[in-house]
């Protein structure tokens, strides 16, 4: 795409150069990284560690009010051009997880600094990847043309086109008809009518993200760890997997199964997050409710529109029925959704989605990050593993750690975890090299994969 | 006459803008704001991000100061920019309305066509069997929702003939038989699915007018049924349709959301949606602003007509 990353994961997951020729971790809180020469940004000129110093000093400029700027002002104390093709980052904290030092993307200073307002990169090429925009229409397509002057393999495809489609019914007509040649689907039963057709390929692979229901610890029946618990083995997460995505999704914890590097064994996270009504029951009973005269009334958010979300919720107050909670599903707009849980705070639950990279950060859960200001669940031990995984530079000791935090997730259930939807993909079989990415769509392909058009 | 006139487009000031003022307020009012959509729950969202956002959108203005900025910038043509697609508002209307109108205008005089043929036949042919299968047709027209309807309608085309209207958008301008080709399905569509229903304005409107004095009286003249339907009756019967017509129109300016959502069309609707969803404020009221103008010049138009259509109604 028209942006590149510094590092990237090949399809075993194992970290490789990219942008970033070589990197050299000299202790926790500094590190250093070697540019590949030769790199041309979309204007010709070449990519230099003045550039990456420049970007960062942009991106936290807090009256650009930039995205990432937070994470950015968080960790990095500092970056420095060492000499052309080398800079340094000086962290304010340790952090041995090369992949999680937010660097700052590699942009073309020149041709920002054209343009008096954003957001730029609507209206500029600023970038080193493979593909210009060729074309943006606004909620109607974005269509890319390859560059010329890439500094790696070049893509085998001149053109191509992301086309927004709003309803999936269409999605599905059109890839029978060969208007589209490649479609990410979101429901079971959409993807249902296309993949046994003869002239497309069908996958259905683990994804990367999960849905979870977030607790707000703020409220008083969810500050009982006994009603946590309870739902926590009240909902039956077998069910979402068969119903929502007829069997092709697996129960999750924190990382999603398809992080194979990290995740928890599945037997483990099976047997954290069984389904035990009876054992719910009991913690129920523990925090003061029955199934007849002291029922427990919780509230559930859902966005309107977004993806199965309802559907999700629906099973799970089917599920919290049987045990002796009554839950009442609200379903949101977006924007009142984000007010729910950033202002009012007016809810017990809230279906969501979430997702990691193949590096699993879980500086979102410290106690003094803004999700706890907003739903509380602060862990003092918690925070405590996260800060040690964040200077564990041994990989395998690292990956010991992160698997005692998602355990800690789990059973003091700061979040309750559900199951993780399997990616639906499809593709015309003229679409030659396609092979999905472990975990998500990812339209790096498009370049990386030598994906190209046989038709 | 004249009065009458100067009297109802005086009226259209004072009308729209308490509308854009009402609107303005219950967007203030909705929970999530602008800045609650951009950042969302990201750890970005710090107090110094927040506030240079407002100021970059304007919003960290007192409400009366935002409304009058934007009031005046009106009154000297500026629709103001949108926030989400950083272009101006004008230009974001202007490349998405005339498909909204086109489709709007198609199913229009489709729906017209048929209803005043349908209806007229229906009101001399009163309880016949056809008059009884349209009465239901109209139950089930009303009933169902168009975008259902649509979404069977594609999926019959692409499974037995293996085509679908093409989902890249393209103009007249650029290429007009793909153009047609597109909004062909989704206008006749709209069209045909009004016809049941608006024919049963016109056949109850004609019954009524039929039972009037004047229409015995040409009867009684010698006049054919043909002279008397069509020169008699059925312009005094066109008010009440003249009416629906006409604000089906108007409702045009503000798209079909769900027929734009199906057949993957850049219309008014899905801009307006998609407008109110981001809290894109410019957007929202320079779109609302264009539909209460609409509203209140068309709904002065179809005034005019029952005056031009009924001989019997005189405006003072």
């Amino acid at each position: 795409m028209p942006y590149e990353p510094w590092l990237i994961r090949d399809r075993n997951l194992k970290l490789q150069p990219f942008l970033a020729k070589s990197w050299k971790q000299v202790d926790p809180t500094t590190a250093t990284f070697e540019i590949q020469q030769g790199v041309k940004f979309h204007s010709g000129r070449e990519l230099a560690a003045d550039d990456v110093v420049w970007s960062h000093a942009r991106q936290i400029n807090k009256d650009l009010g930039c995205a990432g700027a937070g994470v950015s002002d968080e960790w990095i104390d500092s970056i420095t051009a060492l000499d052309k093709y080398n800079f340094q980052v000086k962290l304010k904290k340790p952090n041995t997880f090369i992949t999680n030092i937010p660097l700052p993307p590699a942009l073309d200073r020149e041709v920002v600094e054209k343009y008096d307002k954003g957001p730029i990169l609507l209206q500029a090429e600023a970038g080193t990847g493979p593909w210009t925009l060729a074309e943006w229409v606004p909620q109607t397509s974005i269509t890319f043309k390859r560059f010329a002057d890439y500094w790696g393999k070049p893509p085998l495809v001149d053109e191509f086109r992301l086309q927004i489609v709003p309803d999936e019914t269409a999605v599905i007509a059109a890839m029978r008809t060969g208007q589209l040649n490649f479609a990410s689907i979101s429901k079971y039963e959409n993807y249902a009518q296309l993949k046994d057709m003869a002239d497309l390929n069908a996958w259905a692979n683990p994804g990367s993200g999960m849905l979870r229901l977030n607790v707000n610890w703020l409220r008083e029946p969810m500050k009982d760890e006994n009603v946590r618990q309870a739902i926590r083995y009240g909902v039956n997460r077998q069910q979402m997997v068969d119903t929502l995505s007829n069997g092709l999704g697996k129960n999750s914890g924190p990382v999603a199964p398809s992080n194979t590097l990290f995740a928890l064994p599945q037997s483990e996270v099976d047997e954290l997050q069984k389904y035990d009504p009876e054992l719910a029951k009991q913690y129920m009973a523990k925090a003061g409710y029955d199934l007849k005269d002291k029922r427990l009334q919780l509230n559930c958010l859902s966005i309107a529109g977004f993806k199965n979300y309802t559907d999700v919720a629906q099973i799970v107050a089917a599920n919290l029925k049987e045990i002796g909670i009554d839950v009442e599903i609200r379903i949101q707009e977006i924007g009142v959704w984000v007010d729910s849980r950033l202002k009012k705070k007016d809810y017990d639950l809230s279906i969501n989605g979430y997702a990691h990279g193949p590096e699993p950060s879980f500086t979102f859960y410290r106690s003094d990050k803004d999700e706890q200001a907003w739903t509380g669940g602060g862990l003092p031990e918690l925070d405590a593993l996260i800060d040690k995984a964040d200077a564990e530079p041994d990989e395998d000791k690292r990956k010991v750690i992160l698997q005692d935090i998602q355990r800690m997730i789990i059973t003091k259930v700061r979040e309750v975890y559900l199951y993780a939807p399997p990616i639906f993909e499809v593709a015309s079989k003229s679409f030659v090299g396609y092979e999905p990415w472990p975990g998500d769509t990812d339209f790096r392909v498009f370049d990386r994969d030598q994906v190209y058009w046989n038709g | 006459m004249n009065t009458y006139l100067v009297r109802r487009v005086l009226q259209v000031i004072p009308t729209v803008v308490l509308s854009t003022l009402f609107l303005f307020l219950m967007l203030n009012l909705v929970r999530g704001t602008a800045i609650d959509l951009y950042f969302g729950l990201s750890e970005d969202r710090t107090p110094e991000a927040e506030q240079a956002l407002a100021q970059q959108l304007g919003i960290d203005k007192p409400l009366p100061e935002q409304y009058l900025t934007w009031l005046g910038k009106v009154a000297r043509g500026d629709l103001g920019e949108s926030w989400r697609f950083k272009l101006p508002v004008w230009q974001l209307i202007s490349t998405r309305l005339p498909l909204s109108l086109e489709l709007a205008l198609i199913a229009t005089v489709i729906s017209c066509v048929g209803s005043f043929a349908l209806g007229v036949y229906l009101a001399a042919h009163q309880n016949s069997a056809l008059d009884q299968i349209i009465r239901f047709l109209a139950l089930i027209f009303i009933s169902a929702p168009l975008y259902w309807i649509a979404i069977l309608l594609i999926l019959f085309l692409s499974r037995s003939l293996n085509w679908m209207p093409p989902i890249r958008y393209v103009s007249f301008a650029q290429d007009p038989l793909k153009h047609l080709e597109i909004i062909f399905i989704p206008a006749t569509l709209w069209g045909l699915t009004s016809i049941p229903a608006f024919s049963r304005y016109v056949r109850n409107a004609m019954l009524d007018v039929l039972s009037q004095d004047f229409v015995r009286t040409a009867r009684a003249k010698g006049a054919s049924e043909r002279r008397v339907l069509f020169k008699h009756a059925l312009r005094c019967a066109a008010g009440p349709l003249a009416t629906v017509i006409g604000l089906s129109l108007a409702g045009a300016v503000g798209g079909s959301l769900l027929l734009e959502a199906v057949f993957t069309l850049p219309g008014m609707g899905r801009l307006y949606v998609e407008g109110l969803a981001q809290r894109d404020y410019p957007l929202i009221m320079g779109i609302s602003l264009l539909i209460s103008v609409t509203f209140v010049v068309v709904n002065l138009l179809t005034d005019l007509s029952y005056a031009w259509l009924d001989p019997r109604i005189r405006y003072e």
